[in-house]
């Protein structure tokens, strides 16, 4: 069952999951974990292609994470099902097919559900992105190296918690921001965080946050129509471009 | 569509005037061919088109000014769909748009706009309160006085006490970003005597002057005569406000005998008559001389008050303050210490010639690090004159003038001068300008140390 069917359920998670252990003076722990597909891009239409992780990161009891890579979904998985509060655990359906290294069976470890990743280390703007929209990212940083410019590439992978230090660390180096997100623009998880970022960074910033989302409309089933509603690379790329200063490029 | 931008001529330079476009709309232009003239508070100027093509559109009328970095025009091809925001505002006819001056009577053109164009409006409309004007997305445009920068580059600007308001931001929409400011910074570091020195105006009675009719227009209503200001008298208003308000003035004076001066420019004067290339050397090109000699020996006139420390200047430029039609400009005689007589004579020849005729360049105007102000030729015994910031000394030269003097107990006349130096308390003591005076005057007195 993809996230899109969990609105039904969506009244147990918000109003008895989230709230059990806050209205019985903390005695009760409600340690599950609900894992969600989500995401668009294949063809699944306006209402099996959402995202709906801003929903639910906006509820105080709930912990809403997204990993992106085979190691992370490994590490915080384990790090949910350990955890005493309700998790949802949000997968995007494209990344299913992707490969990553993870430790042998014998290894065991964690991820953290409340501390995000510098995925890749950059000085001119940072790129701050959770799940599919990591890998695009990544790709965008390689074609922004190629012109001279040094993207960070921040994984999130919490939208709730939000690692605030590590994307005020980042900012405080770069002074530039690019959000990047699949999911609409408005009122969502992007407009949350650079809320933030201005709010513990206004001094350091040298451009305006910008936006990179998904197109405002229900998911189209057309094909092309559906390519041109999610965020591509070139999308980032220019976002990027937007708000580096020419000087930087070719430098 | 290429834009044509208002372009910086010189440090102080906000605004630019259009007095005169040279194209008209729908005429062909060359790369390199003049476009428009253009008035700043220094100086008119033409300026040229960067790209070929046909002038378009003419954004900004005659007789409307527009902020450093404003659109003024557009140059394309002859049938090249003009943008947007130009067609559906109906900002057809040229004379109806106001330039980069708000209008409150246009309509808003927030309903036309894109999201892009409406964050970018965002900003002036809460500073002003007023409709803005349509403009591109691409040029920085500070309507009203505002100025775009960075909280980052504000910030370091603030840390490090760097007066923003005279650079040219080079990120998006021409706003001011950190790369800016560490760019100003480096400069200022690197060339502390040229250090961004927004050249002002001395003041001296020169406004006194007959005042030939001013280029804008005079409006006479009985009672009085309304002169409109000029660009020019309005830098001069609020630049030697500034300095009379910030700068504590005080004032030294100084009587210089100047016989064996005369004699020894009539001797100059004999052997620069054949020279290859003649000149007339002045009083003046002497006092210049002798003021460049002495900054070198007392380097602590040679400075500027910048807050929490002085920047003391390593090179000695000196502004000759020029009366114009109307008002007054400062060229400035780079490195006068280093240059001869007759050099200083050449050279201030040439600026004062470029100045009457409104062709100095920036850099011309910009950078002096002492000024001197000559009313010698009106019959003046002595002035005051106000500080030309950021230097913190001025010199106020009057006529040379038969003076009885008390010699060995005998009353003859002599040929006697007085100058009157006004330093920046801040920056400079009473002992330390009369110091300076005092060289001065022994330079002037036993000329000869001025070539030696």
């Amino acid at each position: 069952m993809t996230i899109n069917f969990s609105l039904l359920a969506s009244d147990l998670l918000v109003n008895s999951a989230a709230k059990m252990r806050y209205m019985f003076g903390g005695q009760p722990a409600v340690p599950f974990v609900v894992r969600m597909p989500s995401g668009g891009g294949a063809q699944r239409a306006a209402q099996h292609s959402q995202l709906f992780e801003t929903w639910y990161a906006h509820i105080p009891g709930l912990k809403v994470v997204m990993p992106a890579t085979p190691y992370d979904v490994k590490g915080m998985l384990k790090a949910a099902v350990r955890d005493p509060d309700p998790v949802l655990f949000i997968e995007h359906e494209l990344l299913y097919n992707i490969r990553g290294e993870v430790p042998d069976e014998s290894v065991e470890y964690t991820v953290p559900l409340n501390l995000g990743e510098v995925k890749r280390p950059g000085r001119d703007v940072t790129i701050i992105t959770f799940s599919r929209m990591v890998h695009v990212s990544l790709q965008a940083a390689e074609d922004l190296a190629k012109e001279g410019i040094e993207a960070e590439v921040i994984d999130l992978r919490s939208i709730r918690p939000i690692d605030i230090d590590l994307l005020v660390d980042s900012v405080k180096k770069t002074n530039r921001v690019v959000i990047a997100e699949e999911d609409w623009k408005y009122y969502g998880t992007g407009q949350g965080l650079a809320a933030l970022i201005y709010e513990h960074a206004f001094d350091y910033m040298d451009a305006p946050i910008q936006h990179v989302t998904g197109a405002d409309v229900p998911m189209p089933y057309s094909k092309v129509l559906e390519r041109a509603a999610i965020p591509k690379k070139s999308d980032i790329v220019d976002a990027v471009k937007a708000i580096v200063p020419s000087a930087l490029i070719h430098r | 569509m290429k834009k044509v931008e208002m372009p910086k001529m010189g440090d102080s330079m906000e605004e630019g005037k259009i007095l005169h476009w040279i194209k008209k709309e729908g005429e062909e232009v060359k790369k390199g061919e003049m476009l428009a003239e253009v008035e700043t508070d220094k100086v008119n100027i033409e300026i040229e088109a960067f790209a070929g093509g046909v002038l378009r559109k003419i954004l900004v009328p005659e007789g409307n000014s527009a902020p450093v970095g404003a659109e003024i025009a557009l140059i394309g091809a002859p049938d090249e769909p003009l943008p947007d925001y130009l067609n559906a505002n109906g900002a057809g006819a040229s004379g109806q748009r106001q330039g980069s001056i708000v209008n409150p009577l246009q309509p808003s053109p927030r309903q036309t706009q894109s999201n892009q164009q409406y964050k970018e409006d965002l900003p002036v409309r809460a500073s002003v309160g007023l409709s803005p004007e349509p403009t591109s997305g691409a040029s920085a445009v500070n309507r009203q006085g505002r100025i775009f920068i960075s909280p980052l580059a504000r910030r370091l600007a603030d840390e490090k006490h760097l007066d923003y308001a005279t650079l040219q931001g080079t990120g998006p929409n021409g706003r001011i970003i950190k790369m800016d400011i560490e760019a100003a910074l480096s400069q200022q570091r690197s060339a502390i005597a040229t250090a961004p020195a927004p050249q002002a105006e001395s003041v001296t009675p020169l406004a006194a002057q007959p005042v030939p009719p001013p280029v804008p227009a005079t409006i006479d209503s009985g009672e009085v005569i309304e002169i409109p200001l000029t660009t020019m008298r309005r830098a001069i208003a609020r630049r030697l406000s500034q300095s009379m308000q910030t700068a504590p003035h005080f004032y030294v004076t100084s009587v210089i005998d100047t016989d064996k001066l005369a004699a020894f420019r009539q001797q100059i004067n004999e052997y620069a008559a054949n020279d290859p290339a003649p000149v007339k050397v002045s009083y003046n090109d002497l006092i210049v001389k002798a003021v460049a000699k002495a900054l070198v020996r007392i380097p602590q006139v040679n400075i500027s008050f910048a807050e929490d420390r002085l920047l003391q200047k390593k090179q000695v430029h000196i502004g000759v303050a020029v009366a114009v039609e109307q008002g007054l400009i400062v060229p400035v005689l780079r490195n006068a210490d280093q240059r001869g007589i007759l050099d200083i004579a050449r050279e201030t020849q040439r600026l004062a010639e470029s100045t009457r005729e409104g062709k100095l360049r920036p850099e011309e105007f910009s950078g002096g690090t002492f000024t001197v102000s000559n009313l010698g030729m009106y019959d003046v015994d002595s002035f005051t004159a106000v500080i030309n910031p950021p230097e913190s000394a001025i010199l106020a030269v009057g006529s040379i003038t038969p003076t009885p003097v008390v010699v060995d107990g005998q009353v003859v006349v002599r040929n006697r001068m007085k100058v009157t130096l006004s330093s920046d308390h801040r920056a400079i003591d009473g002992a330390t300008a009369a110091r300076f005076l005092q060289e001065v005057k022994r330079l002037l007195e036993e000329p000869f140390g001025l070539v030696l």
